[in-house]
């Protein structure tokens, strides 16, 4: 799993046209909003194969950078 | 002596539509996820108590004789006197049965079933009336997006009776306290205070706690019972939201023909939801005798139960 990863898996779980990188958060992306976080979460659940449904922190997380950071310490993010 | 379901009902107040309470765009974008298009709401006179009252009417039409009450709600009538006191005066039953109430919410009937079935093994009861009742409707108001669209009001009544042969064969629960304000009707209780009771959900938490515990549980069930997903000829689980459904079939890698899944026009119905379901699979003739099938109610708590059923 890595960044370009991640920022593509947001990206289509949001379903949208806006490009995503670091920066990218619920305030800057219209489809991120409570809805589209269940998609994210979703998502990456099915693309590390369960384990980030046992990250707690990543359901307070509501920009890519602290999503990233929180993969890193869990040793998911390459 | 063993105990096993023998008769289900369950009571829904009027249903709404979604699309006329909400605008259209936030309607598509929510039942794309939550899969519910209708919703039960009592009327403002209408408490979960009488909705409780509605339903086991409508099982004990078929007269049977009732040697205890397990009434579960999270929508009480009153901080004291119990519920189930309550119900036992209102369905004129016998003045020497024993009444309890629960307070669980989506795994409540999972809890009820292993009470009422325990109770029988023990020779304190023949037949158990267990009674699920809530009206969260309550405790939601108009501004209430992220709930309003997906609890209902409902009750359901179950009689659980003696059987020569095992029915239930196991039981699992679990709990993650630290979770219990991720679902919670705040300023109630001790904490009541000028603002008026309303839930708060937060639901990615819910469905994390539900991805990342479920699936466990079940798995830990059927190993204990030296069963496979395979053997499981049907998997009833809490009706929470479509997302959440679709989350557990991925994970577990479950046929999904072998999964109930009917919440377009009930809703998340508490612990209502796997009685309206076990109620509807009976009336359509689904279950089969000897067929095997798991329950497991899981939410509010955070709390969860599952069962195996030798039907």
């Amino acid at each position: 799993m890595n960044k370009i990863k991640i920022f593509n898996l947001i990206k289509k779980s949001l379903k949208t046209k806006v490009k995503v990188n670091e920066k990218s958060s619920v305030h800057n992306i219209d489809e991120w909003d409570s809805l589209g976080s269940l998609s994210i979460l979703t998502a990456l659940d099915k693309a590390t194969k369960g384990k980030t449904s046992k990250i707690k922190s990543l359901a307070e997380a509501n920009s890519v950078s602290k999503i990233l950071d929180i993969l890193k310490k869990e040793n998911i993010l390459k | 002596m063993f105990a096993r379901v023998l008769d289900v009902a369950y009571f829904l107040p009027n249903t709404q539509d979604l699309k006329k309470i909400l605008e259209t765009n936030h309607f598509n974008k929510i039942y794309e996820k939550s899969g519910i298009k209708n919703i039960a709401i009592s009327s403002s006179n209408q408490s979960a108590l009488d909705l409780a009252e509605k339903a086991a009417k409508l099982i004990l039409k078929k007269k049977h004789k009732i040697d205890g009450i397990i009434y579960i709600t999270q929508s009480p009538e009153y901080y004291l006197p119990s519920g189930s006191c309550i119900l036992q005066h209102r369905l004129g039953l016998s003045k020497s049965i024993f009444t309890f109430d629960v307070n669980q919410g989506c795994s409540g009937y999972i809890y009820g079933l292993c009470l009422a079935s325990s109770l029988i093994k023990n020779i304190i009861a023949e037949n158990i009336l267990l009674i699920c009742s809530d009206a969260y409707s309550k405790y939601i108001s108009k501004k209430n997006l992220s709930c309003l669209p997906i609890f209902s009001d409902a009750a359901s009544a179950t009689v659980i009776s003696k059987s020569k042969t095992r029915f239930f064969l196991d039981f699992k629960f679990g709990t993650d306290g630290s979770g219990f304000r991720d679902l919670i009707v705040e300023n109630s209780g001790f904490h009541a205070n000028s603002l008026k009771p309303e839930i708060f959900m937060d639901g990615k938490k819910i469905l994390l706690f539900t991805m990342g515990n479920i699936p466990d549980l079940i798995n830990s069930i059927l190993k204990r019972n030296k069963l496979t997903i395979e053997e499981i000829d049907f998997f009833i689980f809490h009706q929470a939201s479509k997302i959440v459904i679709e989350n557990l079939i991925r994970k577990m890698q479950l046929n999904k023909n072998k999964v109930y899944f009917n919440l377009e026009n009930t809703g998340n119905t508490v612990s209502s939801s796997i009685p309206i379901a076990i109620a509807e699979l009976m009336k359509n003739k689904l279950l089969k005798k000897n067929s095997k099938i798991l329950l497991a109610g899981f939410g509010v708590g955070f709390s969860m139960g599952a069962t195996i059923i030798n039907w």
